[in-house]
Order: C-alpha cells, then structure tokens, then sequence
C-alpha cells in the first residue's frame, strides 16, 4: 500500500476487522454455491453400494460339464441400473465355471483380467486362460501360471452356491480392483 | 514467500492488478448505491459456478434431458440446492440488472465518455435474455417445452427469414434432440462465452472511468478494500440469502417430462418474460404477432441504444429517465394483468387454469413416482405414456368425457378431489364412474334416491328401466313397509349384498377390505342369490338367465374391457328391452375384432382407461430405496 501515489495513501487505514468481515462475506457469498456443487460432484463417494452381495442364478448343475475345463457361461443382471434407468435384464461380463467331477466342488472364476481389466478367454490347446491384452496366463484353476508375472493376482474367484433341489447354479457376482496384488471389492 | 511474490511479481506484474482492484477510487467515498453492479456481477458468477457443476450432470436428449434433470434434483444430494440457486439466481440476475440499469439511467451515467461501455451493458442485457430463455427449455418438462414452442413459433412468424431462424435453432423442423443439443451449446458455451467478452470489456473500461459520481458529492473519496468491499459483500450475501429462501420455501419445480401430443394448458414462460406473454393477447394476427413480439420490443430497445444522444438534448436526460420508468411501469402493469388473469380464483379462466395447473403439478408428482421406480431406457415421455394413472386418464377424457364424469360424488365442488381421478364432463349424458364397481358405488346403485340421479342413470334411457323400477319397489317401498326395528336390519342385509357384489370387480384399492371381510360377503352373496334374487334379472356364475347384464365379475378387469370393447352385446344392454334404442347405448370401441384397425381404441388404450378406472398402477414399495437396490420388485418395465 505505501509504494503508491494513489489517493487512498491520505486515508486512514482501515481496522484489520473491517479487512476480515470483507474477505468473509466474500468467501461466504462465492462459497456458498461452490459448496453446493462440490456436494454433488463428490455425490458418487457418498453412495456407495453396500456390499451384501449380488446373488445371480447363471446356470444348472447339469449344464456344466464335469470335465475340470472351466466353461463359459454368461452373467445376465436382472435389473440393472444406471442412474435413473431401470434396464431390461441385460448381460454383464461372463463367468468361467469348472467342475472336477460329478461330487467336485464348483469352482467359478471372474472372467476379467486382474491385471487390467481385460477379457481372458479359455484356450483348449494349450489348457490355459489367456489374456488377450498383455499375455497374462493362468491354469484352469485360475492360478496364474509359473513364468508368466503380468498379472499381480490369481484369477478372481466368485461365491458360488448350488440349490440342491433344483440344481440351480447362483454365484455371488462382484467386481475387483485391477492391478493391486490385494483383491479389494469394488 | 515474499521473495516469491517478489520474483512471479516481476513476471507478472500481479501486485499492480489486484491493486488497482482493491484500491480502486470511490468518489466521494463508500456508498451503499454503488454495491448494484457488484451484486449483479456476483449474481452471473454464481450462474456460471452453479451451472458448470449442473452441466456435468445434464444428459441433452429427448429421452435423457428431463430424467438427468430429475436424477439432479431429486436423487443426488445436495442437487436440489444447486439447482435451485442456479434457477433463482436467474431471477435475481433479471431483477439486479433492471437495477442496474435503471440505475444507469437516473444517474445519467451513458453520457460521455461511457457511451461505449453503456452500450455493451445493453449487448449483455440480450445475452442475459437469451441465456433465461434457452436454460427454460433444458429441464425438457412441459412448462419449458410448451413456453418455448410459443417463443420459437413467434421466431418463425419474422418477416423474410423466420422459418431459417427457427429451423437453424431447432436443428430441424420440429423440437427433438438437436434442439436440446442446441440450446445446451448456446446456453452452456455459446452465449457465455459471449458474456465473459462483454463482462470482461464492460470491467475494463468501467475500470478506466469509475464510478460515476453523485451530482452533490461532498466527502471525501475513499478506497474499495475494504470499506465499499464490505457493503458489496453484504449486498452480495443478502442475494444469496434471498435466493436461498426462496428455494427453501419452494425448490425449483420439475414439470411433468415433454410431450407435445397431450393437452397441457399451462404453459406459460418465465415470470421475467410474462409482458411479452400477456401483450401478445392484445396484438391479434401474423401482423398483430409481429408487433407485440418485435416491434414494440424492438423499439424500446433502439430509444434505450439512442439514449446517449438523445441525454445531449436539453430535456433529453429528462426524457430517459421518464422514458425507463414508463417502460418498466408497463412491463409491471402487464405482468400484474396476466398473473392476476391465472391466479385471480374468480373468473372462469382463471378456476379452469388454477384446475390445469392443479392437473400438472398432480402429474409431476406421479412422473418422479414412476421415475423414482426406474425410468425405461425409452424415457420417461413413454413411461408416463402408459402408466395408467396418467395416460388413463388422458385417454378417458378424450374418449369417454362427453358423456361420462369420473370425479368424487362426496364433495360439493366436482374439481376438488385429486386431480389425477377426477375428470368432469361439461355435459354428462350418463353416469359418474367415480369408484365404479367399489363398495360406495353399488350401495348408491341399490339406493332409489341415488339409482336415478345424475350419478347413476338420471341421465340415460334406463332411469326409466327395470333397474330403477325394481329399486324402487324392491328395495325402497319393501323397507318402507317395515316396522321401524326391522328397517335397520333390512338396510344392513341391501349393504351387505351391494359389497358381495363389489367384491366381484376384486378392486386392488378394496383388496384389504375385501380379504378382512370375507365372511361377510359371503352372507352378503347368499342374499343376493336368494333373497334380492338379483339372478332374476342377472346372469351370475353359471346360470344364464336374463335380460340385465352380466354380474359375473361385475367391474373386474375383464369385465370393463370387454363391457367398452362392445356394450350392446346380449351379456350387457342388448336385450329386447331396448332393441329399438340401441342408438340411445353406449356405443362400442373395440366392435371390430377381425380387422383392429377399425376399432376406436386399440387395446392397450382400453387397457389403461380400465386400469385408471381400477386404479391399478403400479406404486413404489413403501420400504424400496430409489437407488442402487437390485432386489427384483414391482416394476414397471412395460
């Protein structure tokens, strides 16, 4: 203030309380409304899904051969949504289901790459699931195999539940953070 | 720090631009009549704070534009706010710059040497114009859509290149997705982007006269930081606070989504455009258009361009000043005529608007029901297209209202009930279908006084037929006849009967009552078989008897379609009775079942007018969250 010729150099200086109200009401009257779109811009943080699950029926038991190959089978959501439309039942990413034996255990892998999101596909010839992206190999268990490192994980494993009744096939369908060694639910 | 400021100084030169702000002269010291422009400038910047975040939410399309704006308001948190200050503060922009201007003109401040910048003042004043008017049609509800139709309609009556402009603006012919592609460009882009080089030019040069000082100025000058700093912050604050309760006593309201094939009586622009609504009343015709909307405007605007020159003239700063107040008296005056014209209560005009209005708000509120259920990827027009509630209705007054009203019997004034069950006929020829085939309606029907009133048969050829005859001895004259302690007893058993009989419609807004009450219909059923023996007259299950129409579940679903589908069949009013009156019947909508195509309805129209009639709609489940809940529920993905 003391470098200038200016007239306001005569006047007497205002009070550091004066200077404050008026840097106050400024930041309160711009904040206000700078507020009110920070909040619906962070809105997707504060709604987050809670995680109970997602159980979806894929298959039945019979379809699924008890060869120990994992066998594609597609995941059709229900009701999707999408912000304010509610979908026609619509297909997500498929899932691998293997089956050992006929008294085996079910096994049922997320088809999405944990390494970046990518689709792996089932290779017959070689009895492996590859990664079309960045060559990402795994057994038919889903454990990455030995030599190939891409991948920071094994395929995601899925919840998968058998209705003893009805022969019906639910798995407990998620989604996973891609290129983190952890497997975190997203 | 200092030395930072010191080196980024020497590039930038920062220090002496956030002095010549902050310092500012101000002749004759900090006035609170200098804190308009301030509050104005504040305001747009506001809207363009606000509207940047609502344009990262907004999705322009036909089918997108009103469901994002809803998902804005109403799903997100914290939406309702930004959505409601953007809206207000629209109207706080219209009402500061008249202000400002006005303020231009008492002050005389266009003369030399600022000329220039009052004249870019008056361009932003066009832009703040076009920005109001294209941010109307965003929300794409009725209100918007149907106000702007009227705009772009008056836009493409311009003599000479009128269907071009209008073309140009609506990307096409007609309103569809490029005009909202459009609008959203001119709105979001276009014309603020147009504002900024104004706002811009407009500081700048203002920056180079400053304020214009009052005539009488005696004090001495001050500084701006922070004396005038803190009458502007205030002055800003209480804009603010004042858009902040406007919303908190009434958010901004979200018509019922677009569709310009369906009645809407309503529409009506923004407040800060009602003059011009209300002057092209009294313009009639192309030429009458023309002049209401662009000449008298246009006018005003060129004596508003001329007024430096004019404010040389000896009494020509007398004149402006008379000349903006007139101006502003005017559009007072025609916006007081045309809000009084809607919302007086007394006139006939203004009951039928309050009724239409009453109507929209009714169908808003059913929209953000249906679309708090899930919209269908085909929008939330289609959606509201085939929700019985909504398009039920339209289709029953279109098809079934000049003979037929549907409204509460109960109530004195026939518009009173909800206004998405009611619908009144001008002239009903026959009865009221209010709660057809519900408890209350067939108790009137077995009532002599009510049978033949207006509600039931008073005004078609069987107020004189076996049904009100039979009322009339049966039920009327027999209890008449009883000793007094019986005439209760007698009464309960004809309630009794008329409930058996409703329950046959298996009503969903009777289905509790009906399930808690079984034992009682039963009884009541017993009566109406053997004591009224109603299947004297009645075909009721399988015994086919009669001439009256057929009990068997009496106003079911299937009932109704087929009864509308075609009436005079020999299981409705076709009977020997009245062979020679069949043009006195109802006629049939749907008599056509081998070529459809001749049918007045189509079956899903049918459909709806039975479902509304049933109110059968779906509803959302008490305990469902609007969002991200993937448990199947009752949808209405139809």
């Amino acid at each position: 203030m003391s470098q200038t010729q200016h007239s306001s150099e005569d006047l007497p200086r205002r009070s550091f309380a004066a200077k404050c109200l008026a840097a106050f009401l400024g930041i309160v009257a711009v904040g206000v409304p700078t507020w009110s779109g920070l909040a619906v811009l962070f809105d997707p943080l504060r709604n987050k899904k809670n995680g109970d699950g997602n159980w979806i029926r894929i298959a039945s038991l019979s379809q699924i051969p008890p060869d120990g190959k994992p066998h594609v089978f597609s995941v059709i959501i229900p009701e999707p949504r999408d912000k304010w439309n509610l979908y026609d039942p619509q297909p997500e990413k498929p899932v691998f289901l293997v089956r050992d034996g006929e008294d085996a255990d079910l096994v049922a892998l997320s088809s999405v790459c944990p390494h970046l999101g990518c689709k792996v596909s089932y290779k017959p010839t070689t009895e492996e699931l590859i990664c079309p992206c960045h060559n990402a190999l795994f057994d038919k268990r889903g454990k990455q195999t030995e030599g190939s490192t891409v991948s920071p994980r094994d395929l995601d494993p899925l919840e998968v539940e058998v209705d003893q009744v009805t022969g019906d096939v639910m798995i407990n369908y998620k989604r996973f953070k891609g290129g983190i060694a952890e497997r975190v639910e997203v | 720090m200092n030395r930072l400021a010191d080196w980024l100084d020497d590039r930038t030169g920062f220090r002496r631009a956030v002095h010549v702000v902050f310092f500012k002269r101000i002749p004759g010291g900090a006035r609170w009549r200098y804190v308009w422009g301030t509050a104005l400038l504040f305001a747009v910047v506001v809207q363009f704070i606000t509207g940047i975040f609502l344009w990262m939410h907004y999705s322009p399309s036909t089918q997108t534009a009103w469901e994002s704006v809803y998902y804005i308001e109403h799903q997100m948190e914290g939406g309702s706010l930004l959505r409601g200050i953007h809206h207000y503060m629209s109207s706080a922009v219209m009402i500061l710059m008249a202000i400002h201007l006005l303020q231009v003109v008492i002050y005389g401040a266009y003369r030399a040497p600022r000329e220039v910048n009052y004249w870019i003042g008056l361009a932003m004043m066009l832009v703040l114009f076009g920005l109001g008017q294209t941010g109307y049609l965003l929300p794409w509800d009725q209100r918007g859509y149907q106000a702007t139709k009227v705009a772009t309609t008056i836009a493409g009556v311009s003599p000479g290149i009128g269907d071009q402009a209008k073309a140009v603006a609506l990307g096409g012919d007609d309103f569809g997705h490029h005009t909202l592609t459009r609008f959203l460009a001119l709105h979001a882009g276009v014309l603020p982007g147009i504002l900024i080089l104004l706002l811009v030019l407009h500081a700048a040069i203002g920056r180079r006269h400053g304020y214009t000082p009052p005539d009488d100025a005696d004090t001495p000058d001050g500084v701006y930081w922070p004396d005038q700093a803190i009458r502007d912050g205030i002055a800003c604050l209480a804009v603010l606070g004042t858009v902040l309760a406007v919303w908190a006593w009434r958010p901004a309201e979200l018509g019922p989504p677009a569709d310009g094939t369906v009645e809407f009586n309503t529409a009506r622009p923004e407040w800060y455009f009602r003059f011009l609504f209300q002057m092209l009343k009294y313009f009639e015709g192309e030429s009458g258009m023309f002049v209401a909307a662009q000449l008298i405007p246009g006018a005003v605007l060129a004596v508003l361009v001329l007024m430096p020159f004019i404010g040389r003239w000896q009494l020509g700063q007398r004149f402006n000043v008379l000349f903006i107040f007139a101006a502003l008296a005017g559009i007072v005056i025609l916006s007081f005529i045309s809000f009084n014209e809607d919302y007086n209560q007394t006139t006939e005009k203004s009951q039928h608007y309050l009724h239409d209005l009453a109507l929209a708000n009714a169908e808003a509120e059913r929209a953000l029901e249906l679309a708090k259920i899930g919209i269908p990827a085909t929008g939330a027009r289609e959606q509201t297209r085939s929700d019985p509630m909504i398009a039920g209705r339209r289709l029953y007054k279109q098809h079934c209202a000049s003979c037929h009203s549907h409204h509460d019997p109960d109530l004195e004034d026939p518009h009173a009930g909800s206004p998405l069950l009611t619908v009144v006929s001008e002239e009903p020829s026959a009865a009221n279908l209010y709660g057809f085939g519900s408890r209350r309606w067939m108790e009137g029907m077995l009532n002599a006084e009510q049978i033949a009133g207006p509600d039931y048969f008073g005004h078609t050829i069987f107020a004189d037929g076996e049904m009100v005859d039979w009322v009339n001895t049966t039920i009327q004259d027999e209890t008449e006849e009883l000793p007094d302690d019986e005439k209760n007893a007698f009464s309960f058993k004809v309630k009794a009967a008329a409930w058996a009989i409703s329950s046959l419609a298996e009503l969903p807004y009777q289905a509790e009552a009906d399930a808690r009450d079984q034992a009682q219909l039963e009884q009541g059923m017993e009566i109406v078989i053997n004591e009224l023996s109603c299947i004297d007259c009645h075909t009721l299950g399988e015994e086919e008897v009669g001439a009256g129409p057929d009990l068997t579940g009496y106003a079911s679903e299937e009932w109704l379609t087929e009864f509308i589908r075609n009436p005079q069949t020999e299981r409705f009013y076709y009977s020997e009775d009245n062979y020679d009156e069949v043009d006195k019947l109802m006629p049939g909508f749907a008599t056509h079942v081998d070529d459809p195509k001749l049918n007045k309805l189509t079956d899903k129209e049918i459909s709806l007018i039975v479902r509304w009639m049933r109110r059968d709609w779906p509803t959302m489940e008490p305990n469902e969250s609007a969002s991200g809940d993937d448990e199947p529920n009752a949808s209405d993905a139809e």
